[in-house]
């Protein structure tokens, strides 16, 4: 958060033109320092809010908005409220400072806790917070996965306190782990998914209230048709559990299973995304349920099915984004949120028997969006919420001398969810990953403009690889029938056309330097002539992960396992013509740079740059192609790990000419929120 | 519980237990049998000759053996009679996806001067029943030919023995080299959507525009081995040359789905898949008859 009012400070002051960066030292720019300064440096928030104060009366509206963001964050940091009623001062008075603007919105949207009404509070912080488990009725316990050990868990929000509930993952060394699970109307069971050691995903039932010591029961053992399984929601009866299916062939299926002889019923099926969350009603006879609105949307309607298959209804049809929250205690109202009015909130809409009542109500604006984990019986909605502030950065480089510059103040247009950021052939752009998966965000350098690419018919474009002469980019990415494969998208129009189906997110594509073949990793590394359609297998050495080809187009740097048992990995050599490999550098799994990051070729192709762990930090390290010794270099890229979501990401990208780099930073946590008192007193109880 | 109602569908396996049906015609077995006798009736047909099954051969997943339907006085069509199964899932109708409800598909070819040939108030008038009692019943009756249980539908419910091992290396292909799921996906096989295989092009001169330059709905593939001849024109007699036409990469033309193109399949994949296809059919459900 720091970081971006940073960015939009210089954005903004660049925003405001040459005449005031020509004026003296004690202009309104230079008050706006001064203040910036007291505020990061010497930490006095209250000293700075005064100094803002000045700035925000300079008469120059960039600075003006500037200093107003900052005063609000100031606020936020301090813990009082002002900071809500700055962010709406932006949103009225300056309109025209359209970056200042969406930044105040996205803080009173998402990120802002000065943001909550009375009533919200985030009850759970931290690295395990995660949004697969569901809250139980009395709102005291949320179900989570453990994900360092792939076990079923619990969290107590009153003691903040976390219990195993199973312990199998980490006998097993996650070899078996937990997925998604939901909690029983009565508290006392959790039902949960378990990929199990007959390499498919079960059901499984058991107690909530126990410490890992009594013995699931499989209801439901899957075929190995059934690539995820999660289930949503009991029956207020107990005995059928609504369940989200995704088939291997891309099929998102909304079903129930029964809890005690693990009968399926396929309600219905849908595209690849399936249903998002799914609630029955309080009296079992109904389940509602989010769809995308057409094959083609990404936008979500509201849907309620009846549960004997009788009749399905589009309960909310609306061009925003909706998405189900759960149901009110009495059953009366369906909860849903919607981005109707430009910024999320929560929404009702009455139902009897099973059929919507009147226009949707709005409950609460602002809400910020999030995933529900379900609704107490008194009626408080728990949200989990992702907030991040990551974003690409570029800063020039001296390689040879190991040092970093000074950032490049460019800011306009914040993109969420970067990931992936590769270098444009010419130098002029970034382009990587954003929006949360669908989109490719292309940054000017020079400007700071950031254009989006929506691939058509593509979700999750990972790792976007411009092709030699800048018009596509290569990815791996999922089509909209769920289909993993490599991907070739015009980098104007979005255009796109599948050039291999069958290769996972970690394939890894890369253009040969003629633009007539890509690289990608299955077993080892094969390429593929895009004219010809065959393949051609480079290494048959096991690759993990992202690979980078060499300027000169001879070679391709590879991260391999060497050793199984101890874990060791090597950077790997390999010539894109065959012939033998060459290990460059063996490391244990401790100084491992691939989990985190790829590898990346200096310029001049005669070593490449690795990220590797340091401690609690990590160092970046030159490793020459000749067989000389590593180097670390001056530069400390923890902060471009720190913050990650969603496993290996590129992480950074050095300009073709060596003398930029474009990387990541920015925190991202999660958190569960309660929202208490959304509904009218007659729909809060039963 | 009204839970307990699904248990009196007779959805077979493989099928969603919802099938959407319009509020204004609830499917009941009076409809669905008087759509069926409609189906079979002759006095639809302006000459008396023809019925419904007459291109829609129930024997043959309710498709047509010959490449293109004959209508009344021997006059040709256009196209080949599609099969009509599992089409209460569908959300677009005719080969064109020119109809967006089985309502308003089913009375068309009543009045196409090359299939019935009749009028529609004209066939009313001779069965006695207004033309929209016509259009729900023959709608409900369609909505009940259903076919699922199949050794596909086994297999991916957890009988291993289900497909050989020929059959799953087809499944292999089907969802993998083959790319056919790029279009065939979902319980029902069909993503309901048109799309440009060539097979409307000779030549690079497009003889039939179909959804637009030469798009043709994805048909299902459910009963695929008795629905013989293939694609939109019935161009096709057999599955194996189905296989090789899309091997080959369909038709070149320049409207050309990107999805279709060469895919250099083996001889033993093509036998594979074709192996496959051929478990898709199962058990035909059709009226309110038990299934058959």
């Amino acid at each position: 958060m720091k970081r971006i009012l940073a960015m939009v400070v210089l954005a903004l002051t660049a925003g405001a033109g040459p005449a005031l960066r020509a004026q003296p030292a004690r202009s309104a720019e230079a008050q706006l320092r001064a203040a910036q300064h007291t505020e990061e440096v010497e930490g006095n928030l209250k000293e700075a809010i005064e100094l803002y104060k000045a700035v925000a009366r300079s008469g120059n509206r960039a600075l003006e908005a500037t200093a107003l963001l900052r005063m609000a964050e100031c606020h936020r940091k301090l813990g009082d409220a002002q900071a809500r009623e700055i962010y709406e001062q932006i949103i009225r008075r300056y309109a025209d400072q359209r970056d200042a603007v969406a930044i105040a919105q996205a803080r009173l949207t998402a990120a802002n806790p000065a943001a909550s009404i009375k009533g919200d509070r985030a009850v759970w912080t931290g690295p395990k917070v995660d949004l697969f488990g569901r809250v139980s009725p009395d709102g005291r316990l949320i179900t989570y996965v453990d994900w360092e050990v792939g076990d079923l868990a619990v969290h107590d929000v009153v003691t903040n306190t976390d219990r195993a509930l199973t312990t199998d993952g980490k006998a097993t060394g996650y070899a078996q782990f937990a997925e998604a699970s939901a909690v029983s109307r009565d508290g006392a069971f959790v039902a949960y998914s378990w990929f199990s050691d007959k390499q498919v995903r079960e059901l499984r039932v058991m107690s909530l209230h126990v410490n890992g010591a009594e013995k699931p029961r499989t209801f439901f053992s899957g075929s190995a048709d059934i690539s995820f399984i999660s289930p949503r929601d009991w029956s207020p009866d107990g005995r059928w559990v609504a369940t989200s299916i995704q088939r291997k062939d891309g099929t998102g299926q909304l079903a129930v299973i029964n809890v005690a002889d693990g009968s399926l019923r396929v309600l219905k099926s849908a595209g690849w995304s399936g249903p998002n969350r799914m609630f029955f009603s309080s009296d079992g006879r109904y389940i509602a349920y989010d769809l995308p609105a057409t094959d083609a949307s990404e936008q979500r309607d509201v849907f309620i099915m009846a549960v004997d298959a009788t009749r399905e209804i589009r309960a909310v049809d609306h061009t925003a984004d909706e998405r189900v929250m759960g149901w009110s205690p009495d059953g009366t109202r369906l909860l849903f949120s919607s981005d109707r009015t430009g910024t999320a909130g929560l929404w009702s809409l009455s139902v009897a028997d099973g059929k919507p009542q009147g226009a949707p109500e709005l409950l609460r604006a602002d809400t910020g969006g999030g995933e529900s984990l379900g609704l107490t019986a008194s009626g408080t909605l728990y949200l989990f919420k992702q907030i991040t502030s990551r974003d690409v950065r570029v800063a020039p480089i001296d390689v040879a001398a190991g040092k970093l510059g000074n950032l490049t103040s460019f800011v306009r247009g914040f993109v969420p969810d970067p990931r992936d950021p590769h270098w444009s052939p010419d130098g002029k752009y970034v382009a990587y990953q954003a929006c949360g998966g669908p989109c490719i965000a292309i940054r000017t350098v020079e400007s700071g403009d950031v254009r989006k690419v929506l691939p058509r018919g593509l979700l999750y474009p990972r790792d976007p690889q411009w092709s030699p002469d800048g018009r596509f980019f290569i990815v791996a990415g999922r089509d909209r029938n769920g289909r993993n494969g490599i991907f070739k998208v015009d980098s104007q129009s979005g255009e796109t056309t599948s050039v291999i189906m069958g290769p996972g997110f970690g394939s890894s594509p890369q253009w040969s330097r003629d633009g007539r073949k890509i690289y990608y990793t299955g077993n080892g590394i094969v390429e593929r002539d895009l004219e010809s359609g065959t393949d051609r297998t480079v290494t048959d050495r096991p690759v993990i992960r992202n690979i980078s080809v060499s300027p000169d187009g001879r070679s391709i740097a590879a991260r391999t396992p060497t050793d199984e048992g101890t874990r060791t990995f090597a950077l790997l050599l390999v010539p894109t013509a065959g012939g033998p490999s060459r290990e460059l550098l063996h490391v244990p799994q401790s100084e491992d740079w691939g989990s985190t990051h790829t590898a990346e070729w200096t310029a001049d192709g005669q070593a490449l740059l690795v990220v590797r762990p340091k401690g609690s930090r990590h160092e970046l390290v030159l490793v020459p192609i000749d067989g000389s010794q590593p180097r670390t270099l001056g530069i400390d890229p923890t902060s471009w790990i720190e913050g990650a979501v969603g496993g290996v990401d590129r992480g950074f990208s050095l300009s073709p000419d060596g003398r930029q780099l474009a990387f990541l930073t920015g925190k991202t946590a999660a958190e569960v929120w309660a929202l208490e008192n959304i509904l009218p007193a007659r729909s809060s109880r039963r | 519980m009204v839970l307990e109602l699904l248990l009196t569908l007779a959805i077979p396996l493989g099928l969603d237990l919802y099938l959407p049906v319009p509020e204004d015609n609830p499917l009941t077995a009076d409809g669905i049998e008087l759509g069926q006798r409609l189906f079979f009736d002759t006095r639809l047909s302006r000459d008396g000759s023809l019925s419904c099954a007459s291109c829609h051969e129930p024997a043959r997943g309710f498709a047509d053996a010959r490449p293109i339907a004959v209508g009344v006085d021997g006059r040709h069509g256009r196209r080949h009679a599609p099969a009509l199964i599992n089409r209460g899932y569908g959300r677009a109708f005719f080969w064109d996806a020119r109809s967006t409800s089985l309502e308003g598909q089913v009375v068309k070819p009543i009045e196409d001067p090359n299939e019935l040939g009749s009028s529609l108030p004209g066939a009313a008038a001779r069965v006695g029943l207004p033309p929209a009692e016509i259009a729900r019943a023959l709608s409900s009756f369609v909505r009940s030919i259903l076919s699922g249980n199949s050794p596909f539908d086994r297999f991916i419910t957890g009988d291993r023995s289900a497909l050989t091992n020929e059959e799953q290396a087809g499944l292999r292909v089907f969802r993998g080299k083959g790319n056919c799921t790029s279009c065939h996906i979902g319980p029902n096989l069909t993503d309901e959507r048109t799309h440009n295989t060539g097979v409307a092009w000779r030549e690079m001169t497009l003889v039939d525009p179909g959804a637009g330059r030469g798009d043709f709905k994805t048909p299902t593939l459910r009963e695929v081995a008795r629905t013989a001849p293939y694609m939109h024109d019935g161009s096709l007699a057999r599955l194996e040359d189905v296989v090789e036409f899309y091997d080959s990469g369909g038709r070149a033309n320049p409207s050309l789905d990107p999805e279709i193109r060469p895919l250099r399949l083996t001889s033993d994949e093509k036998q594979q898949l074709t192996a496959f296809l051929r478990t898709l059919s199962g058990q035909v459900h059709f009226g309110v008859t038990p299934a058959r």
